[in-house]
């Protein structure tokens, strides 16, 4: 069941991803984004594609060692699969972390987005563009999914649930951890996908 | 008329008798129709002799009384009983169950020590494959177990005559039900030590006095014609001796029975403890948990009239198809049914649920309970331990020196028939035999001995009972012996230490590797450690670490040879990754680091998602209040 619906998850991610891809390269509906903020001096920007690098490694490592078992129909997630699991998650917690004190300045939910959504996303000069609001929206709902993901796999660690009660963390894990890989994905895209935006204007 | 109706009188007496023991084979005898009453039976009985006749305690010579006859003739269907595991070993047809301890053959003169069992399990010998009749059997183990013990195909034409000497032994029943504490089980092994087998359980009881000794008589000796001996022997004639004393109206005596056996009487042959304790040191030693709870084995360890004594190790075939048996695991007791019910537990014994709190789940897939909970606690080495059954504990010539033979090593943890780990006692085989089509057949422990015995090779034992000494070159002589005494025969071989010993083309002494060298292991059930003592108590390193004694203990090697060292604890573990073992154990201790960065991470992360909640409530809120702040 969780195979499926980790496939399914997977498929539609990447079908969304596909189709706006198309969308731009065959009707090239480009909307000139607004500058959302200062970019700031050369070392801060090459700062934060560091920090969007490792983050997408170690979402990639995270990800990999995290669903292969899944994937491949193993019965249990474990041995050495399960030690690199918890290793690059320590990296991917520390990555995430960096992300989102990076990000999260230009991911506010302010005004203008909600006049996007006011206006059933039609965007105007008052808005941000649909593909920054998606960024946004992606970006709070993998900041959303990531908390429950570390509670869980933490609170395992701890002298606090019962085998049973184990069972439901990692059940919990399992799920919003997924989420976590869809809307990080989604929000990489949306990111990449609003820069392109930008440079095109 | 008279002839003819004297006849018809007969027949119809016949008919009568003949109907009667019909119904009375059909029907439950007496004392195994439960009538309800929780109390105990009052058990005021008449005493009789193996022929069934009633004793009469000042006869010129009274016979010692019979156990199947005093109990079975009208009251307890023994015939049944003698079916149950405790009796079944030699049976055939009895499913053997997983590995259990096996009687353990020592002879020092040989540097022998060989696991028997009649119920074949792996790694044992039947006693009748290595040429140990059931006389010789019984002189040797007969009194730790209640087993009936007669004659069997292996018995020397001269034990067969001993038989009518000695007597058969009996399954008795008293050795588990007699709850009086005059009852002396090492007493009975006293009197099979002389030889007066149809007279131990007699003596055992406290009924009576038993003087003389049965290996004294001559084999054509009567035991119903005591006279018949000469003179010189009279003294040594085995007699009984009843206490006028416990002869109550019509002579019946009053036995003490427990239908519930008392674990004093399991203890005599159940008793297991670690040599680092044993004797003097034994107030230091723990008991089982259960025990120290007030349980008694039999609350677990039950069984019906077909004394199919439940072994309550999960899996066990003895107990399939009966749900209530299957239920006296540790799991049935202390988990309850698969569906996540918590346990009554039966007998009402609310057995508590197991909290095991921060144990992944897998463990329990993995681990049997037993695992974390029974047995001594590992070190990195084995230690030694005794039995009661091995070492005779509790009988009058016990050898108490703590490296008396057997030696018992535990606790190994091995992974055996289920896949699943456990701990184990192991045992090193160390035997003469020769190799037939591949496989080693043990050489009769006696026969060695004798003809070690003629070439002045024979070991001294030593005074604390331990192996002799011995070396290569004394095993080299031997397989020349052997090989020497039966040219044509197979190649004689040595096992001992987890090697065989074979001589090579140049005569000399050649070590190998061989399957039946290996210690043969049965499952630590007892004692049962509470959750304080238990494995893990103390964190996850106890056993992920690298000094872990589970993965990374070693097994000590015993031979009456050299010193061979150890064997690493993996050897035992076919399916345990010892390389990942290691792996995680030295990844533990980023685990901390692992804890307290993912703690601060998540904490970081939910505070800038309740500032993103904040955020985005105001601008919602100034998105609704658009237009409406120049009325304010």
């Amino acid at each position: 069941m969780y195979r499926t619906v980790v496939i399914g998850v997977f498929a539609t991610v990447v079908v969304l991803i596909a189709a706006d891809l198309a969308r731009r390269v065959l009707f090239r509906r480009v909307r000139r984004s607004r500058r959302e903020a200062d970019r700031g001096d050369r070392a801060l920007r090459l700062l934060r594609l560091c920090v969007n690098v490792a983050g997408g490694v170690c979402l990639a490592a995270v990800t990999v060692t995290g669903f292969a078992a899944v994937l491949a129909n193993a019965p249990a997630l474990g041995g050495y699969l399960l030690m690199a699991h918890v290793t690059t998650a320590g990296g991917f917690a520390g990555a995430a972390l960096a992300v989102a004190v990076v990000w999260v300045s230009r991911n506010w939910i302010r005004q203008a987005d909600w006049e996007l959504v006011a206006k059933g996303g039609r965007p105007s000069a008052a808005s941000v563009s649909v593909t920054v609001l998606m960024r946004k929206v992606f970006f709070w709902m993998a900041l959303a999914s990531a908390v429950p993901t570390l509670a869980t796999a933490l609170l395992a660690m701890f002298p606090l649930a019962s085998p049973a009660q184990q069972q439901v963390l990692l059940q919990a894990h399992r799920i919003s951890a997924l989420l976590l890989v869809a809307c990080s994905v989604l929000f990489a895209y949306c990111a990449l996908a609003a820069e392109w935006d930008h440079r095109g204007s | 008329m008279r002839p003819a109706l004297s006849n018809l009188s007969m027949l119809a007496l016949a008919a009568i008798l003949f109907g009667a023991g019909s119904a009375g084979a059909q029907k439950p005898l007496l004392g195994d129709l439960p009538s309800g009453s929780r109390s105990r039976p009052v058990h005021v009985i008449p005493l009789r002799d193996e022929n069934g006749d009633t004793i009469e305690p000042n006869d010129h010579l009274p016979l010692p009384y019979s156990t199947e006859q005093t109990c079975g003739a009208t009251c307890h269907d023994v015939q049944t009983i003698r079916r149950g595991w405790h009796f079944n070993a030699a049976l055939p047809g009895v499913t053997a169950g997983r590995n259990g301890e096996p009687w353990l053959w020592i002879d020092t003169a040989t540097a022998t020590q060989i696991p028997l069992s009649y119920r074949a399990w792996p790694g044992t010998y039947r006693p009748q494959d290595v040429g140990i009749g059931a006389r010789a059997f019984a002189l040797r183990f007969g009194a730790r177990t209640p087993a009936p013990i007669e004659g069997d195909a292996a018995d020397s034409s001269q034990d067969r005559a001993r038989w009518n000497v000695s007597g058969k032994l009996e399954a008795n029943c008293l050795a588990c039900h007699d709850r009086s504490p005059i009852y002396d089980q090492s007493e009975f092994a006293r009197q099979l030590g002389m030889e007066n087998f149809r007279y131990a359980a007699t003596a055992a009881s406290g009924m009576a006095v038993v003087t003389g000794s049965s290996s004294k008589m001559p084999g054509t000796f009567d035991y119903l014609l005591p006279a018949s001996v000469e003179d010189s022997l009279q003294p040594s004639i085995p007699r009984v001796h009843y206490a006028a004393e416990r002869f109550l109206t019509g002579q019946k005596v009053a036995f003490d029975i427990a239908h519930l056996a008392d674990s004093n009487r399991c203890y005599y042959c159940h008793t297991e403890i670690d040599v680092a304790v044993s004797g003097k040191e034994r107030w230091k030693a723990g008991e089982d948990v259960h025990m120290a709870r007030g349980m008694a084995c039999v609350q677990c360890h039950s069984n019906g009239l077909d004394h199919a004594i439940t072994r309550n190790y999960e899996g066990d075939p003895a107990a399939a198809g009966n749900a209530f048996s299957g239920s006296l695991s540790c799991r049935g007791c202390h988990m309850g049914s698969a569906n996540g019910q918590k346990p009554s537990g039966p007998h009402g014994l609310n057995a508590p649920y197991p909290k095991h709190k921060g144990l992944p789940a897998l463990h329990l897939e993995k681990l049997s309970c037993t695992f974390c909970h029974a047995g001594p606690m590992p070190s990195g080495k084995t230690g030694m331990m005794k039995t009661a059954r091995a070492h005779g504990l509790g009988e009058h010539n016990a050898n108490l020196d703590a490296d008396a033979l057997p030696h018992i090593v535990d606790p190994v943890y091995a992974q055996l028939n289920d896949g699943k780990l456990a701990p184990y006692r192991a045992v090193w085989p160390a035997f003469w035999g020769r190799m037939k089509a591949g496989r080693v057949e043990p050489l009769n422990p006696e026969s060695v001995r004798r003809l070690l015995d003629d070439k002045k090779l024979s070991r001294q034992a030593p005074a604390n009972g331990s192996w002799p000494s011995a070396d290569i070159a004394w095993v080299r002589r031997v397989l020349q012996l052997l090989s020497q005494s039966a040219s044509g025969q197979a190649e004689a071989v040595y096992i001992a230490g987890g090697k065989l010993y074979r001589l090579d083309a140049s005569g000399d002494v050649k070590a190998e590797a061989n399957a039946q060298a290996e210690p043969y292991l049965w499952a630590i059930g007892h004692d049962v450690r509470p959750a304080s003592q238990a494995l893990g108590a103390n964190g996850c390193q106890d056993c992920h670490s690298k000094t872990s004694p589970v993965f990374f203990g070693e097994v000590q090697v015993d031979s009456p040879l050299e010193q061979l060292g150890s064997w690493k604890m993996n050897h035992f573990q076919p399916n345990v990754d010892a390389a990942y073992q290691l792996s995680l154990a030295n990844s533990w201790k980023f685990r901390i680091w692992l804890k307290v960065i993912g703690s601060g991470v998540a904490i970081v992360l939910l505070l800038l998602l309740l500032g993103g909640a904040y955020q985005g409530l105001v601008g919602l809120s100034a998105r609704i209040s658009r237009g409406r702040q120049d009325h304010v």
